[in-house]
């Protein structure tokens, strides 16, 4: 196990490297010079050349790029151009909040979504079933951002329940974990639902239900256990999604996340916070990843072949007889 | 084919239709309510659309438009200005004299109290003059026209670089701001008090930035004006990008004032029950540059007018302006020094003399032209695009950022470009684009679109003293402009809010940004 964490994290290096060569080479194509924004539209051409100097950003891209990566492994991730400040001091804070949204979110979206996968499963082929799906799908077909605003037209502007923006108190992260939750739920729903369907199928249900065990029993007892696991794998997966796509939720929600960061940034050419941003959102991806798949293994022991082998170990041949 | 070009113009006509029939409602101005008499322990929220990036503009060098709003603040000026009439009123100075046409003394007040507690004086006023405005603002309107202050007992020369009678009236806006060295140190410094900015003599004084969240001032009980009143306690900016958020949030009562908000958006709201709309001409018209360097088919006057008749300036100006002004009949808003340098005539659309002139130009088969703009105007672009395609032209059109597009009308990287000029007074940076002293390299047109006759007229029409000899001067200008068909002039530009409906005294700084400081209910 030791070794396969260790294996997983090493793994970080090239993940990294790729996504800073990736914001590195997109830098070099985008419009828009970083001096000339910070400087402003009046100052001269020899204004904006001197600031280019003082930030490196004429001498070749290689080497700017080599310059940041070594910067990197001293963990310093370079100053926002915006306020001078270290790029990861910034970062630190926001990290906190998008995760704390992003958990709610998720558990929003997998408690309801388990839950009408569960009712859609148990009246399969109803005009239950038909419902649950179709208002599940609605929720994911409708843009997050769409979503966002007509949640604020309802509760802050209608019901006067909760603030259209800012995270000042606890009200503020409603609506935003609530956008991205509902907008989850049919993914959450039909895995349960298949997942359910498939479970309940199994001989050892049969034979709990043979041996005259309650329904209820038979459903929350035995067969949801089993049909969590692709359920919590959907939820580390969605974890990671959630975090990097709540950019514009938190734009619309106006929340200080590190999504707001990183547009704002963006918008600003101010590409040390676009890169610290977007390498933190990988590092937090990829330990994610890891561990949920450790938390298989845990939940199942049967994964530890599959997960930790890679499903690289070759059945043993059955001995001809 | 014709089906699609019906669909297009249609698409067009409802647009401007229903954008003249929400229009049409009653929607506020700026400027317009009697000043706020009494004060309260309210706060107010007003929600910008980006977050400043520094919050003492002329320390770090910087004119941002939302660093300008906030520094008003707690930041005051030599002057004031009356946005409507354009007199000139005291402010931290209670007197000036002009010495000569770039030399003007003022006489400095002895009762504004800095945020450190100590009383301003004209060695402050001198320090920050030089100091700041011009050791650190050499490359923007703050310092590029000042050349240094000298004090003498009570009173401050500045002197100029160049004669204007406009400068008495720059010296109220917003980056002209006056702080002491000794409140810059006790704030820690240049580098800190951008951040911190416990300086200056302003009616609100600094409390607290959250950065990304929120910038919180407070009601300064100390401040020299008996006259004002600051109705509301605390102001508190937040920062809101995405302009239907500003607009809920102001309808849900979270925040009181939606600043810059799109036009066509704000409009949508006039007739709104939960919120009031003001929309305010500023005095910029927006022009439509041709690129006349070498190579661009823009180069030849005869597609530059040919585009000019095509153009539908009446739908554009519905469009541009949410129904609420005609379009433009000069390059210079009708505030100031306008000339109604076009006839209705010649206004109007001519489609076959358009063809005509392409035709001659040896563009009878039609062309491709490219423009850049930025999203706010994209119904206007797409107005502009059908109006060319009735005379063969496809326009392509770039949406993009504020950087690209500072940068690609920097590189000349287009062959129409929409840019508008902000010109209430006879300023010495008037007429940017067609100064030989502003084309090193590339600006807006091209090297091309001046010569030495045209740059000549422009700065006589800045530094000459009379004003009707300067009229006279203008009407030159837009003469050759329009002889060479330099710029198409399209519509005065429009700027829009959506404030709390029971919110008055929107009030409004130079260049239409908004006043914080005297809302009231």
């Amino acid at each position: 196990m030791g070794r396969y964490i260790l294996k997983r994290l090493l793994l970080l290096i090239p993940i990294l490297l790729g996504v800073s060569a990736i914001i590195f080479a997109l830098k070099t194509v985008t419009p828009g010079d970083p001096a000339r924004q910070i400087l402003g539209n009046d100052a001269t051409e020899e204004q904006v050349q001197a600031k280019r100097e003082e930030l490196g950003l004429n001498d070749p891209v290689v080497v700017q790029y080599v310059r940041y990566i070594a910067g990197i492994c001293h963990g310093d991730f370079g100053e926002s151009y915006r306020t001078g400040e270290p790029v990861i001091k910034e970062i630190i804070p926001r990290l906190g909040t998008s995760a704390k949204i992003t958990l709610g979110a998720v558990a929003i979206g997998a408690v309801l979504g388990v839950l009408l996968g569960v009712i859609s499963a148990l009246k399969k082929y109803t005009w239950v079933d038909s419902l649950v799906l179709v208002v599940s799908m609605f929720f994911q077909s409708v843009p997050e951002f769409v979503v966002g605003l007509v949640l604020i037209m309802i509760f802050a502007v209608n019901l006067h329940l909760l603030p259209a923006s800012g995270i000042e108190t606890w009200k503020g992260y409603i609506l935003p974990m609530l956008t991205i939750g509902v907008s989850s739920i049919a993914n959450y729903t039909r895995i349960t639902r298949s997942s359910m369907l498939e479970v309940l199928g199994e001989d050892y249900i049969r034979t709990a239900r043979a041996k005259g065990q309650t329904e209820a029993n038979i459903v929350y007892r035995h067969a949801m256990r089993n049909t969590m696991i692709p359920v919590a794998q959907s939820v580390g997966t969605h974890l990671g999604n959630a975090l990097g796509g709540g950019m514009v939720l938190e734009t619309v929600f106006s929340v200080p996340g590190v999504g707001k960061y990183i547009v704002d940034a963006i918008t600003a050419r101010n590409y040390p916070s676009v890169l610290g941003g977007a390498l933190m959102i990988a590092i937090i991806l990829v330990v994610i990843n890891l561990i949920v798949d450790i938390s298989f293994v845990v939940i199942d022991p049967r994964l530890k072949t599959t997960i930790i082998a890679g499903g690289s170990k070759k059945p043993k041949k059955a001995k001809a007889a | 084919m014709k089906l699609r070009k019906i669909a297009a113009f249609a698409l067009a006509a409802a647009m401007t239709v229903s954008t003249a029939f929400t229009a049409s409602a009653a929607a506020v101005g700026a400027n317009e309510d009697a000043p706020n008499t009494e004060k309260t322990d309210e706060t107010l929220t007003i929600a910008l659309a980006s977050e400043p990036a520094t919050l003492a503009p002329s320390l770090s060098g910087t004119a941002a438009n939302e660093a300008q709003i906030v520094s008003s603040t707690y930041l005051d000026t030599l002057v004031r200005q009356d946005q409507n009439t354009g007199e000139v009123l005291p402010g931290l100075a209670t007197e000036w004299e002009w010495i000569d046409d770039t030399h003007c003394k003022f006489t400095i007040r002895d009762d504004a109290k800095c945020y450190n507690g100590d009383m301003l004086t004209a060695d402050d006023v001198a320090w920050c003059v030089n100091e700041v405005w011009v050791a650190l603002n050499a490359s923007n309107d703050t310092g590029m026209f000042v050349t240094g202050a000298e004090a003498d007992g009570n009173t401050v020369t500045i002197e100029y670089n160049v004669a204007s009678p406009a400068l008495l009236g720059m010296m109220s806006w917003t980056n002209f701001n006056i702080m002491s060295q000794a409140d810059v140190e006790a704030a820690g410094g240049i580098e800190q008090a951008t951040k911190t900015p416990f300086i200056g003599t302003g009616p609100y004084r600094f409390v607290e930035w959250k950065n990304t969240e929120y910038i919180k001032v407070e009601r300064n009980e100390e401040y020299w004006d008996p006259d004002y009143n600051g109705y509301f306690k605390e102001i508190i900016f937040k920062f809101i990008g995405e302009p239907a958020s500003r607009e809920a949030n102001v309808e849900s009562g979270d925040i009181d004032v939606a600043a810059d908000m799109p036009v066509i958006q704000a409009s949508a709201f006039v007739d709104s029950d939960a919120v009031k709309t003001v929309l305010f001409n500023y005095g910029q018209n927006g022009h439509l540059w041709y690129n006349m360097t070498e190579g661009h088919p823009t180069a030849d006057v005869n597609v530059r007018k040919a585009i000019d008749l095509a153009l539908d300036f009446d739908n554009i100006a519905i469009v541009g302006t949410a129904g609420t002004a005609p379009s433009a009949t000069g390059y210079i808003d009708e505030g100031f020094y306008h000339n109604d340098t076009y006839t209705a005539e010649e206004r109007a659309v001519n489609i076959e003399e358009a063809k005509a002139l392409l035709e001659e130009a040896g563009y009878g088969d039609g062309l491709t032209l490219e423009t850049t703009y930025m999203q706010e105007t994209e119904t206007v672009h797409a107005v502009v695009k059908e109006c060319l395609r009735q005379i063969g032209i496809d326009l392509v059109m770039n949406p993009t950022d504020v950087p690209t597009f500072v940068q690609t009308a920097n590189s000349g990287d287009y062959d129409i470009m929409m840019i508008g000029e902000w010109m209430r007074d006879r300023i010495p940076s008037a007429f940017p684009f067609i100064r030989w002293d502003n084309i090193h390299g590339f600006h807006m047109g091209g090297p091309q679109t001046t010569t030495d006759e045209l740059d000549g007229l422009v700065h006589s029409f800045i530094e000459e003293s009379d004003d009707d000899a300067a009229k006279e001067i203008l009407v030159q200008i837009e003469q050759i402009m329009k002889d060479d068909c330099i710029v198409s002039n399209l519509y005065p530009e429009v700027k829009a809010a959506i404030i709390n409906k029971d919110l008055k005294g929107f009030t409004t700084l130079e260049r239409g940004y908004v006043n914080p400081i005297n809302f009231y209910k």
